[in-house]
């Protein structure tokens, strides 16, 4: 019996390193971001509890109006674009012979950190950049755009950077999805004599539902958090015009050193991210039973 | 059997556990002694050459007092800070082991932090004014103005003041930075152009470089920081108190002074003086410079640092002017920004950080820093004679010049809390110049805001 109870309290010893770290580096920084974002912390004063003051200035400020706005536009295009561009490559790169070559050529900008991505596509978009040399010697511009001056032309351009960088990790993920695909069912719609898109839109999308919406889910929770192109390419501006939530969460917190009303941003995209997700999970989950 | 080998487990389990504390300790000190024999190596070699002139004064070695800890968010200027640091060990004996940061809110973040306990650097670079004084008001700053008592009259009691709260002086400075215009000579001299001594001579000069395709006037609002430019340059030369007042909160922007000013802007941009607002200030605006696309640029005279790197020289390639005032009967008239480098109240080494600030102050301390780094030392009896001539003319006709006017520059004439969201609403104005009256309201908003919120701490 005692035996028994000392292999139990051993067992515990097991997890123990990884618990701690978790506690230590997970649990306890969310409870005292939590905390901290009902207070006027500004690293400096002692904290003042200040009840929903941080919750109820998001909701005012027109800046975190404007924040909002850009994420849900980043969610929606990053959602659209990368998404449709990484099934279309994947559907067309299955079966072509250098197939592995185009994989690893797609993969590439997804090995680039973010800040890299930034800085290629920062001296892309610039006036004296890339792409405006590239439009007026073909005369398709009478004079080069300051592309992350105009709004929304900013954000958008940044959306392009982000596609660039991600459109292969979608590709990589569809490729998996259509490669348990059974040959069997394709070969059967085959001799049913189903048409190349009819296979597409009545097999091949519905048996991708698994990876699509792991795809789906990877897409949202990037966008949400999307914050090193930004920062490189446009630091939000120009007059905070192409902030993200992300964005303006850094700078109230380590700009402004409103560290209580940036960890309130921090907690209200926290839910934001997780609702989304569990909304869509069991949406999915519904739909499958 | 089973009891033995779960005991084992646990033994190695600890033993590992130890070891890895062991380690990770090492590791923590060994960057920090890596970063101090580096630094220190050329010091040696400097104390061993110098040995034979050094051998008939008596030092005294307080290497015990250290090693002083010195925090930094301008570690690119390592040349001056190794010279610095040599000369002070070579004193002392102490060593100083320095933390460079290049990401300015990473390092604001590490100082507020840690100088609230003793983990946290012993001397470190800030900001004057109103970013002194949000450390002074919270006593983490230590006061320093009985080492200027050994010295009075070496340094200008204006830019004392730049690192005083309350009568206490808390810095010592790092960079004394005037803004003002600097212009290409060879376009200047290509289309017989001199340097303007009056806003119409300017307005000459901006309208004859135009007439010959060079756009006037280098600026950008690029990197999110850099619209107050010329909102400061042209209300501080013209209406100095008001300037004063807004920046301090006693006067409204939406005055008759800040309107007048924002549509003088809006009439230079009118003009096409400034150009594209994309270009980025250090890798665009230099190289464009060069090239004489741009005639002129204003800017603290630090940016010095950018031309060299497209390969400019001073004097040759570029000089500067003083901006004359928009107003006749306004004098010479200079921003001017001044770095300190402090103390803070709960450094672990006070004793040698006083000592190091003592050294900093010192003739040859200046002398150090000023001939390493090519800046102007604030230090009156130190010369400018090895500066370069762009550098020697600011000294003059600047710091040197009993008539010119030093304003205070509006990142740290204010605020922390204005600063940055004035820049975004300065950009909105730079982006639609028609839209200045809008942009006042804004400002006038938010600076009420910020106001009643740094009141209420």
């Amino acid at each position: 019996m005692k035996s028994k109870s000392f292999s139990n309290w051993t067992s515990y010893l097991y997890p123990a390193p990884a618990l701690i770290m978790v506690l230590a580096f997970l649990v306890a920084p969310v409870i005292f971001v939590i905390f901290a974002s009902f207070t006027d912390w500004d690293l400096l004063h002692p904290m003042k509890f200040v009840g929903l003051k941080n919750y109820l200035r998001i909701f005012t400020d027109p800046y975190l109006i404007i924040s909002t706005r850009n994420t849900l536009i980043w969610v929606a295009m990053i959602l659209l674009v990368p998404m449709l561009l990484g099934l279309l490559f994947a559907v067309f790169i299955k079966n072509i012979w250098f197939s592995n070559r185009m994989k690893t050529i797609f993969y590439i900008p997804l090995a680039i950190s973010g800040a890299g991505i930034g800085v290629i596509w920062r001296w892309i978009f610039l006036r004296a950049g890339f792409l405006n040399a590239v439009l007026v010697s073909i005369g398709i511009l009478g004079e080069p755009i300051s592309w992350l001056l105009k709004i929304p032309e900013n954000t958008f351009a940044m959306i392009v950077a982000s596609t660039w960088q991600i459109t292969g990790l979608n590709m990589i993920l569809f490729l998996m999805g259509l490669q348990n695909i059974p040959t069997e069912v394709l070969e059967a719609a085959k001799i049913d004599g189903a048409s190349e898109w009819r296979t597409f839109t009545s097999i091949i999308l519905p048996l991708l539902k698994p990876i699509t919406t792991i795809v789906v889910i990877l897409n949202i929770i990037g966008s949400f958090k999307v914050f090193d192109i930004i920062w490189i390419m446009t630091a939000g501006g120009p007059a905070r015009s192409s902030e993200t939530l992300a964005v303006s969460m850094y700078k109230e917190s380590f700009g402004l050193f409103r560290m209580g009303y940036g960890a309130s941003i921090s907690v209200v995209l926290s839910l934001i991210i997780f609702v989304i997700g569990i909304g869509y999970l069991r949406m999915v989950g519904r739909e499958n039973r | 059997m089973k009891k033995l080998f779960i005991w084992m487990l646990v033994v190695m389990f600890s033993a590992s556990m130890l070891f890895l504390g062991i380690g990770c300790k090492k590791e923590a000190v060994a960057p920090a002694e890596e970063e101090v024999t580096e630094e220190e190596a050329p010091v040696e070699e400097e104390v061993e050459e110098a040995a034979p002139v050094e051998e008939e004064e008596v030092r005294e070695d307080f290497s015990e007092l250290g090693p002083l800890k010195l925090s930094t968010d301008k570690p690119g200027w390592q040349d001056g800070w190794d010279a610095v640091f040599a000369g002070f060990k070579e004193k002392t004996g102490i060593d100083v082991e320095m933390t460079g940061y290049t990401e300015i809110d990473t390092y604001i973040a590490a100082v507020k932090t840690g100088i609230t306990t003793k983990e946290g650097p012993d001397v470190f670079t800030w900001w004057s004014n109103f970013k002194i004084a949000d450390l002074a008001k919270e006593e983490l700053l230590a006061d320093i103005s009985h080492l200027y008592e050994p010295i009075e009259g070496k340094y200008n009691p204006g830019i004392l003041d730049s690192f005083s709260y309350d009568g206490i002086v808390y810095g010592a400075p790092v960079l004394i930075a005037s803004w003002i215009m600097f212009y290409n000579k060879p376009v200047f001299e290509k289309y017989n152009l001199e340097e303007p001594k009056t806003w119409d001579e300017f307005i000459s000069v901006c309208d004859t470089l135009k007439e010959n395709e060079v756009t006037p006037i280098g600026f950008t609002i690029g990197g999110g920081w850099t619209s107050f430019f010329w909102f400061q340059q042209l209300l501080a030369t013209n209406y100095p108190d008001a300037y004063y007042d807004i920046c301090e909160g006693r006067k409204s922007w939406q005055s008759d002074e800040v309107k007048e000013t924002f549509e003088l802007w809006k009439n230079m941009f009118e003009k096409g003086y400034f150009s594209d607002p994309g270009i980025d200030l250090g890798n665009d605006l230099p190289p464009m410079f060069a090239k004489g696309e741009v005639g002129m640029t204003y800017c603290g005279d630090w940016f010095t640092s950018f031309f060299d790197a497209v390969e400019l020289v001073g004097g040759t390639d570029y000089s500067m002017f003083v901006i004359p005032p928009y107003l006749e009967d306004r004098p010479k008239t200079v921003l001017y920004e001044a770095g300190p480098i402090v103390i803070s109240e709960n450094a672990q080494h006070k004793e040698a950080a006083e000592m190091f600030i003592e050294y900093w102050l010192s003739d040859e301390g200046q002398k150090i820093w000023s001939d390493t780094m090519n800046f102007i030392s604030p230090r009156a009896d130190v010369s400018a004679e090895n500066l370069d001539p762009v550098k020697q003319k600011i000294a003059t006709d600047v710091f040197g010049d009993p008539n010119a006017q030093l304003i205070v520059r509006f990142w740290e004439a204010t605020l922390e809390t204005i600063t940055m969201p004035a820049c975004a609403s300065f950009d909105k104005f730079v982006l639609n110049p028609d839209s200045y009256v809008d942009v006042m309201a804004e400002l006038d908003d938010m600076s009420s805001a910020a106001w009643e919120e740094f009141e209420a701490k």
